[in-house]
This record gives structure tokens, sequence and C-alpha cells, in this order.
């Protein structure tokens, strides 16, 4: 450990490291949270297919902001968050009104936002090593903007999960008789959808749009083995999301790995300890 | 209900036949969009404090005469008044109205405890983006209690029986204080023992809130030891004056759909087998039914 500085340390003399960490936590929390909806809601493969959309928006951001400075990270940032709300709320146009069904939306829709990424990533007319940051995450490569736009993005989420709390659970729970008692069931049904592309926006840049999915999908699978109650499945899952993420920059800052997939790794790890636990005290 | 989530007393509007119905159903014709007809004029006048049982076979028509009662669907002809009020016009009536759907594909395994599904019944009421506040939680373990499942408050939902689960989903149907429940085959899956300390509790219900309860059911021979009339469908409705006094002639008109079951039941019942209602203490008066 002599070439390696601690990672308290460099927590506390690099800037970089503590937007890295606060970066890392909001990601973990504000992931864990949705994790919770979309393991219940089975919208896993939604997860996926917004988050590979991701591309779409990110490549049409760096192509109208070619020039590297705070205010291009903005209009990359901005870019990529409407981007991934329009692609969202499409797809659930469209599966509402039952064109077509909501997994043929999605495999239409993603595949289709892909593909105008890379067209828009060979239209560029410089280098495209940035690309690859967005598609496997560095959080290193987080700036101060993204920071800024990352709190306020999650700060959102947060607010509409507690604001909604009740609601998103009954529509959750039994989506037919939260319609019958009269609530807003086409609301709420776009609200998580826009709530989710918010999220993949937040995550994008740590964690890559290729493994977000895995966020939003592990946390809430562990923590629905463990919990009794709605309450505490969310309370478990936010635990191990922000657990997993602090426990995987540590581990990637020690052993100089890509944090992003370092972060999955630790949660896969957490699930299948808890998968065999649970698994082992039922078979008792 | 009063503000605060108080239990307030009300009269027992049991069974009077010069009450205005809670349902009236009048030449009601339903038809989906592809042109299926489904019911055709029905007729139907549910008094206040009556248990209706509404049987017939699959596809008869059963739950969606539930769900035009709900207002959740407009009829293609006729009208459904409930509470003197078209159905779709409820407002805020409509919390006046408990349901509970049939054991559909609810994820069983769902994390929540009791006490949370059957607040949820009270979401409605509580308003977009509030907060449930205590009295909320009270009314929940009040409901509980009167369905005997108040000590199971903080368990997981998915750790109890089917039967438990029903009860559970009847309290969250019934916190909103309504005055009318409509359940859709609620003993499917209970076994035997369960279905009649089911159907006990219904009574007791009815009698203590003073409920109006329509309920559609495969249970042949428990729906005629407890509903007051009995109503069978098959597109159309064959109503009686009381449940005990259906006859084969009867079920077989109705039955177009030629079930052997419904006929036997009708024979049986014919046969003053199943004549429990007239036993019952707390039953009917006659004439009443």
């Amino acid at each position: 450990m002599t070439e390696r500085v601690g990672f308290l340390e460099a927590l506390a003399s690099f800037q970089f490291m503590q937007q890295a960490l606060l970066a890392g936590v909001l990601v973990g929390a504000v992931c864990s949270a949705l994790s919770v909806y979309m393991v219940l809601r089975r919208m896993a493969f939604i997860g996926q297919g917004i988050s590979h959309a991701a591309f779409g928006g990110v490549a049409l951001g760096l192509y109208l902001f070619q020039a590297p400075t705070a205010w291009a990270d903005l209009g990359i940032d901005l870019t990529t968050a409407l981007f991934c709300v329009g692609v969202a709320l499409l797809i659930g146009l469209v599966s509402k009104r039952g064109l077509v069904s909501a997994d043929s939306a999605i495999g239409i829709f993603f595949a289709a936002a892909m593909a105008l990424g890379i067209v828009l990533v060979a239209l560029r007319e410089t280098y495209a090593a940035d690309v690859i940051t967005y598609l496997f995450g560095s959080i290193l490569a987080v700036t101060r903007t993204d920071v800024i736009v990352m709190v306020i993005l999650s700060a959102v989420v947060f607010l509409l999960l507690a604001v909604f709390y009740k609601e998103l659970l009954y529509y959750t729970f039994d989506e037919h008789m939260a319609a019958v008692s009269g609530l807003p069931t086409g609301f709420l049904h776009y609200l998580l959808l826009v709530l989710l592309a918010l999220t993949i926006v937040v995550s994008v840049k740590v964690v890559g749009l290729v493994l977000v999915s895995a966020f939003l999908v592990i946390p809430g699978a562990t923590a629905r083995l463990l919990a009794r109650s709605f309450n505490g499945m969310l309370a478990l899952s936010l635990v191990l999301g922000v657990g997993s993420a602090i426990a995987g920059l540590v581990l990637s800052h020690y052993a100089s790995l890509p944090s992003g997939a370092t972060i999955v790794l630790t949660q896969f790890l957490a699930f299948v300890l808890v998968s065999t636990l649970v698994g082992w005290r039922k078979s008792e | 209900m009063d503000d605060k989530g108080n239990l307030t007393a009300k009269p027992f509007p049991r069974c009077d036949e010069n009450q205005a119905p809670i349902v009236e159903v009048e030449h009601l014709d339903f038809a989906w969009q592809n042109g299926n007809m489904v019911l055709q004029d029905v007729n139907l006048q549910v008094p206040p404090g009556v248990i209706l049982g509404v049987i017939g076979p699959n596809g008869g028509g059963k739950t969606t005469l539930l769900r035009l009662i709900l207002g959740e669907l407009t009829p293609t002809r006729g009208r459904v008044l409930v509470f003197g009020t078209p159905a779709t016009r409820l407002g805020k009536k409509r919390s006046a109205v408990g349901y509970m759907e049939q054991r559909s594909e609810l994820d069983r395994g769902f994390p929540v405890t009791v006490a949370e599904v059957v607040v949820m019944g009270l979401f409605a009421h509580i308003g977009l983006g509030r907060r449930v506040g205590r009295w909320a939680r009270e009314k929940a373990l009040a409901t509980l209690d009167q369905v005997g499942m108040a000590e199971y408050a903080t368990r997981p939902m998915a750790k109890l029986s089917v039967g438990q689960q029903q009860r559970v989903l009847i309290a969250r149907a019934l916190v909103g204080d309504p005055r009318l429940l409509l359940l859709d085959e609620p003993t499917a899956g209970v076994d035997v023992g369960g279905q009649e300390s089911f159907f006990e509790m219904l009574l007791r219900l009815r009698d203590v809130l003073g409920l109006t309860i329509i309920m559609v059911t495969h249970d042949l021979p428990q729906i005629g030891h407890y509903a007051d009339r009995l109503a069978c469908l098959c597109r159309t409705i064959h109503w009686h004056e009381r449940a005990d006094r259906v006859t084969p002639e009867e079920i077989r008109d109705a039955v177009s759909c030629e079930l052997d079951e419904f006929l036997a039941f009708g024979r049986r019942l014919a046969g003053g087998e199943h004549d429990r209602s007239r036993e019952r203490p707390d039953g009917p008066e006659e004439g009443c039914s």
C-alpha cells in the first residue's frame, strides 16, 4: 500500500474524491429507492430499455455541445435528461394505447435511440473517447456541474417519491383497485416512467448506461428477499444501495478497478449471500 | 365516519322494501366495443340491507354487472342507478361503494403488512399527496377487528392463508365505511370451513354496519344458505323473491347455458334442503326478503 494513498486520506485531500463519493452515494440511494418499484412492478426490462436509449441522448448532447466547458457539461446532462424522459413517455404512451405490447415498445424505442446515438457519434468530428465514459461509467470523470445536476435531479426524484408515496404503493400493489378507488393511475404510470428516466440520467456518468439497469434491480431484489413490509423493503434497499456504492468505491480505489462495475459486483455479492441464506433457511 | 375518522353510528336499513333501493338496474344492455353482447335487458332492484347472491355460468356477465354497478363501465342501453344516481356519475358518493375484486393475479408475496393493505382503502379519502395520519391507521385497526383479523395487523400479507388474505381485502373494502359492498367470488380458493365462517362474518357485518351486499359466487350450496335473494345471471337476469324458491324450470330458463350444476342446485333448493334462512334467528323477516 505504499504507492497508493488511503481512501480517507484521498477523500480529505482531493476535491474530485469528495465529488466521487457524493456522486456514488447519490446514485446508490436514488437507484435503490426506484429499484423497489422496478422489482415489484416487474419493470426491469423497461429500466434496461430506457438506460440504453440514454445513449441517444448522450450522443445528441455531445454532438450539440462539443466544447469541453462547464456549460457544455450542463447542456449534455440536460439533453440526456430530456431525451430519456421523452423516450420513457413515448414507451408509456404507445404501450398504454395498446398499439403494441409494452415489451415491443421498449424494444423498438431503445434500439432506435441507440442507432441514433451511433449515427450522431459517427457524425462528430472529434474522437469518441468520451462516449466510452458514458457507456461504462467513470466516477472520476464526474465534474462539479455533473454533481450539481445530480443533486438537483435526485432531490426531485426523492421529493416526488415522498409526495406520492401512498399512491405509488397502492398502484404498485394493486393497480386495478387503486384505479377503482379513484387514484389517478394514468398519472402514476407516467410519473414512475419519468422518475425512472431521471434516475438513469443521474446515474449514467457514474455507472455507465450498460450497467445502470443492475442498479435498478439488484438492491430491490435483494431487499425483497428479506423484507416483511413495504417500508422495510424501501429501507433495506436504500441501505444495500448506498452501502454497496461506498464499499464498491473503496474497493475500486484500492484495487484500481472501474467504479461502476465494482459497485455492481458488490451488489451482486450481497444478492448471492442473501439469497443463499434465505434459501438455506427455507429448506431447513 | 366523521372528520377524525371515528366510527359513527348508522341506522340499520335492514331489508326495508319501502326505502329507496340501493341499486336499481333498468333495461340494461352491455356490449363490448367489438359488438360482443354480454348483458341484455337486465332488470334488478336491491333494497337496503339485502344480501344478493349472483350466480351463473362463467362468461354469463357476473363480473361485468359488478363493474357496471361500480361505474367502471358505461351501459350500452338502459341505466344503472346506485343510491339513486347513475353509477358512472357517483362522484363523492363512490366512496360509499366498497368493492373486492375476484382473487386476481395480485402478487400474494408482495412485502406489505396487513395494516398497510387495509389503510390503502382510505387513500382516496385522504387525498392526493397527503400523508397517512394516525386516525387512518386507527381506523384500519378497528376495521381489522371487525373482520376478526386485528391480531394480524403487523404480519406480512404473504404469511397469511388464502382465507385470511380475503378477510384483509374485505377489511380494505370496508375501511371507507361503504353502504354497499360488492364482492366478486370472495371465497374462491378458501376451504369449506373457512367459507362458512366467512359467510357468517358477512351476515354479522351486514347487521352491525347496515350494509347491502351484492356477491358474485360459485359456492352454490353456501349462497343458498346465506343470501336473502338470488339472481341467476346468464346474459340476462333471473330474479327471485327468495333464495330458497328457485325452481328447476326457472334455472333452466336462466341457464340456457346448460349447466347441470345449476339445474341440480335448483332442484335441491326447490326440495327445501337448504331452507335455512327461515330458521336463522337474525334472518330477514317473512315477506321482507
